[in-house]
């Protein structure tokens, strides 16, 4: 019991000694992390208050593919999550998403996030912002192809 | 005094426009590899001959052609490069007569005449010759050491040309050859006891080694390249057309383009210029951060954001930018960009799309704060 006690006492003295803003990064990833866990449930529900919940509604979505036409498409964070209709893509079964979090600033992230769908191949880039101590998508750039 | 007050900033702002001009023509050529050949008739200071390898060009040219680059020709002294019989051999005769090639090799560029903004790689030829005079040339470092740093290029050698980049310090005072893996013509292969090795200045295994490079080679006339990030090095004369080849993939790779992109954004930054801007970023991207005094995601498009760019900043010599590429995949990449300015310290990514075959940025998001 006794080295239980002095165990416990030492983590907590170690976890005193960490700076700062090593703690801060590693609860901003974690918070990264779950903002982007949130938004991946946000696909296959359908379920646009999650997507509202994590993508700001003064965001921006930005993207190309040939197969959509030459110019870049635009909507804001509002119009993304509108697209979030409650009714799950027929072959939401069978899409693949994946995420990486590919850097971490002091209110900045950035993520990859990539899509295999039956029909789809495609890289976003996922910008979030912290505000008020809170992460949130601020930006998503996708990039895309049709598959054969 | 007032007059050149106002003189000044019109010249830099008439400069940069200029300069935007020139490089949007430039944009529509071909791409470019500069061939880098030694001028020296002779081994060293004996009367003995010695030649470029003629087969090295040949094959290797063959290659960028057919990959739709252009390509130039620069000897340290400019104008015909020695081409002996023993160095030609019977599968690239019929090539001395092909006027594209031998047009080239007659009439070499000075390294002086030599715009390094034109080109994506250089390409170091090898044969007896490639010894002398060219590694220490002054004027042919800065041009390799321009293609490699500002340009993102590929710095390629094969067999003796290898010992034209052994003396290549890049910008920060560390030889190009420092950590990398790099092969060449190794002195185990030559005729030690001849009175031509007598004169080589150095040896290429040795010195490469020396700058702190990884040296290797294979017991045999076989192709053996290194690719090590954007420097490619052949062994032989077998290597040419492989070091070609793989220089083309390096180019082709995402990440040498996207360096070459952010190249171009930091010279636009350091310019204010807004049409080189454009050259890589899309007029229909986006530019959004949050503003503190708003409290809300501020956005702008592409065009409204570059209006911004209005010349050569008062402070630009403060300013300082670098950036750091994050992650690159088949058709997207992004990039991270850190401003330290006088009164703004930012960080942007800027996310970037291929499109018909072109990287460019789409979007640029951004977090900052005015400094007191």
């Amino acid at each position: 019991m006794k080295t239980l006690i002095r165990s416990v006492a030492l983590a907590g003295s170690l976890l005193l000694l960490l700076p700062s803003d090593v703690m801060a990064q590693a609860s901003d990833r974690e918070a990264v992390d779950q903002v982007m866990q949130t938004f991946m449930r946000a696909y296959p529900t359908a379920d646009n208050a999650l997507a509202r919940q994590v993508f700001r509604s003064d965001g921006v979505m930005i993207g190309y593919s040939a197969a959509r036409g030459s110019g870049l498409a635009t909507r804001t964070g509002e119009q993304f999550a509108e697209g979030f209709n409650g009714k799950p893509a027929a072959n939401e079964a069978q899409r693949r998403r994946s995420y990486e979090i590919v850097d971490m600033a002091q209110n900045l992230a950035a993520v990859r996030v990539t899509l295999d769908y039956p029909g789809w191949d495609g890289v976003d880039y996922v910008v979030l912002l912290k505000t008020d101590g809170k992460w949130m998508i601020m930006s998503k750039s996708w990039t895309g192809q049709a598959k054969p | 005094m007032y007059t050149s007050r106002f003189i000044r900033p019109l010249l830099m702002v008439l400069l940069a426009a200029c300069l935007g001009a020139v490089s949007t023509v430039q944009a529509a050529t071909p791409q470019r590899i500069l061939f880098v050949l030694s001028s020296s008739k002779v081994h060293g200071s004996s009367a003995l001959p010695a030649s470029v390898s003629f087969g090295e060009v040949v094959h290797a040219w063959d290659v960028f052609h057919e990959a739709g680059y252009a390509v130039d020709f620069v000897s340290p002294d400019g104008g015909p490069v020695p081409i002996l019989d023993a160095y030609v051999s019977d599968e690239v005769a019929a090539r001395q007569q092909d006027p594209r090639i031998m047009s080239g090799l007659r009439n070499t560029t000075t390294p002086a005449r030599i715009d390094p903004s034109l080109y994506r790689a250089v390409y170091y030829v090898g044969g007896s010759n490639a010894m002398y005079g060219v590694a220490e040339n002054p004027q042919l470092q800065r041009i390799a050491v321009h293609v490699y740093e500002r340009n993102g290029g590929v710095v390629s050698a094969v067999c003796h040309g290898t010992a034209g980049i052994v003396d290549l310090t890049l910008s920060g005072g560390q030889s190009l050859l420092a950590g990398k893996r790099i092969t060449g013509y190794p002195e185990q292969h030559e005729q030690q006891g001849a009175a031509y090795f007598k004169q080589f200045p150095f040896l290429i295994g040795q010195t490469v080694t020396a700058r702190g490079g990884t040296f290797s080679a294979i017991d045999s006339e076989q192709p053996y390249v290194q690719v090590d990030g954007r420097v490619v090095t052949g062994q032989n004369y077998a290597s040419a057309a492989p070091v070609a080849k793989a220089v083309v993939e390096v180019l082709r790779g995402g990440r040498a383009e996207v360096e070459q992109v952010m190249q171009k954004v930091m010279q636009a930054f350091e310019a204010g210029d807004a049409n080189r801007m454009f050259e890589v970023l899309r007029r229909d991207g986006v530019v959004l951060g949050y503003s503190e005094g708003q409290r809300r995601v501020v956005t702008q498009d592409a065009e409204e954001w570059a209006t911004g760019f209005t010349g050569v900043a008062a402070d630009e010599d403060q300013r300082f930018r670098r950036y750091e590429i994050l992650d690159v995949s088949e058709n997207a990449a992004v990039v991270k960009l850190t401003l330290d300015y006088p009164r703004w310290k930012g960080l942007d990514y800027l996310a970037l799309s291929r499109i018909d075959g072109t990287w460019m940025i789409v979007s640029k998001s951004w977090s900052g704060q005015v400094t007191p």
